[in-house]
């Protein structure tokens, strides 16, 4: 068996999934190959961690720290139940007021563009109109000839 | 004094009862608690919540349960609600921090050598590892897999506080066992083939 065959089944072997045969021949390339055996071992201290698990002892000023959060829970119990009714119900309508507001101001723009803009169609045409009306101007022929 | 009696007297708001209750339970909330963050002063933090909710919301209690697996549920529950909580927020102040072009990361790591015994840099190393391994795993797994590993808790309770099968439990820690030593092989191969390649 080789290093890469080896790879492959050390879970199966950790976990005692394998038959005595392949069992023999991982433990025989366990105790020829160095950087393989280093490989399972590193594998089988990092599984056995759990097992060094301390016990933690609690802080002695746990009660005390507890008591402290339930009282300014109770003092701001009613400021809490003022924001959460704000968030339930003035948040949820504000928001539609706004929206029905930036909906019917968005109408009423586009209604207000659309009305304006016959009227500078009368604009533009009375100033081509006046600037297209050469008559009291010179003519060009008139000024050649006269030159 | 038996849970029962314990539970009638927090449900009156008596503080003696709270008191004897907190004592009797707060180092099963901590170990579970440490168990899922990997850290004391977060978990510490946790247990105080928890019970702050259980002095608040005991009257749910229908006793249909044993309380130690209602305390353990609450407490698996909002261990895996805080982790959520801490991976939106630092997604968040990663996308805050790309905007801005502040590459300050603060990363708080904590150590974890005051969870274990005798425990030296590379054994603080090989933590690191099983914890990320353990980390992630699916959520199921990892509940079952921390509950047996690190809190010894039996097969049977487990399912209790799971809500489901002995068998399934079974199956859960088999997969989590299998899927833990795939990531920590997996590491070690390819520090190993680094090493090769530097040599």
């Amino acid at each position: 068996m080789n290093c890469k065959q080896t790879h492959k089944k050390i879970i199966p072997y950790i976990n005692g999934e394998l038959n005595p045969d392949t069992i023999h021949e991982i433990k025989a390339h366990l105790n020829s190959c160095k950087s393989c055996n280093t490989l399972y071992n590193e594998v089988i201290k990092t599984m056995s961690i759990p097992d060094k698990r301390k016990e933690i002892t609690p802080n002695p000023f746990l009660y005390t720290r507890i008591k402290e959060q339930l009282t300014t829970y109770n003092n701001g119990a009613e400021k809490k139940a003022i924001s959460v009714s704000y968030k339930k119900l003035l948040q949820p309508i504000i928001v539609s007021v706004m929206l029905v507001f930036a909906i019917f101001s968005g109408i009423g723009l586009g209604n207000a563009y659309f009305s304006a803009k016959p009227k500078n169609k009368i604009i533009i045409e009375k100033t081509t109109a006046y600037y297209l009306n050469d008559l009291k101007q010179e003519r060009l022929e008139m000024t050649i000839l006269n030159n | 004094m038996n849970d029962k009696e314990l539970i009638q007297g927090i449900i009156n708001k008596d503080e003696k009862y709270f008191k004897i209750f907190v004592d009797k339970y707060q180092s099963l909330v901590l170990n579970v608690c440490t168990s899922f963050l990997h850290c004391k002063s977060d978990a510490e933090d946790l247990t105080q919540e928890i019970f702050v909710e259980v002095f608040l919301s005991i009257h749910k209690f229908r006793n249909e349960a044993k309380l130690s697996t209602w305390l353990y549920r609450m407490a698996v529950n909002r261990s895996l609600n805080f982790i959520r909580n801490n991976k939106k927020r630092n997604i968040i102040k990663n996308i805050g921090s790309f905007f801005t072009g502040d590459d300050k990361k603060e990363i708080q790591i904590a150590d974890p050598s005051y969870l274990y015994e005798d425990s030296d840099d590379v054994e603080n190393e090989r933590i690191e590892l099983l914890h990320k391994a353990i980390d992630s795993l699916p959520e199921k797994q990892k509940i079952a897999f921390t509950l047996s590993k690190f809190d010894k808790l039996s097969y049977a309770e487990i399912s209790e506080i799971m809500g489901i099968t002995l068998a399934a439990v079974e199956g859960l820690i088999h997969r989590a066992k299998k899927n833990v030593a795939k990531k920590i092989l997996s590491h070690y191969r390819k520090t190993s083939k680094k090493g090769k390649r530097k040599h």
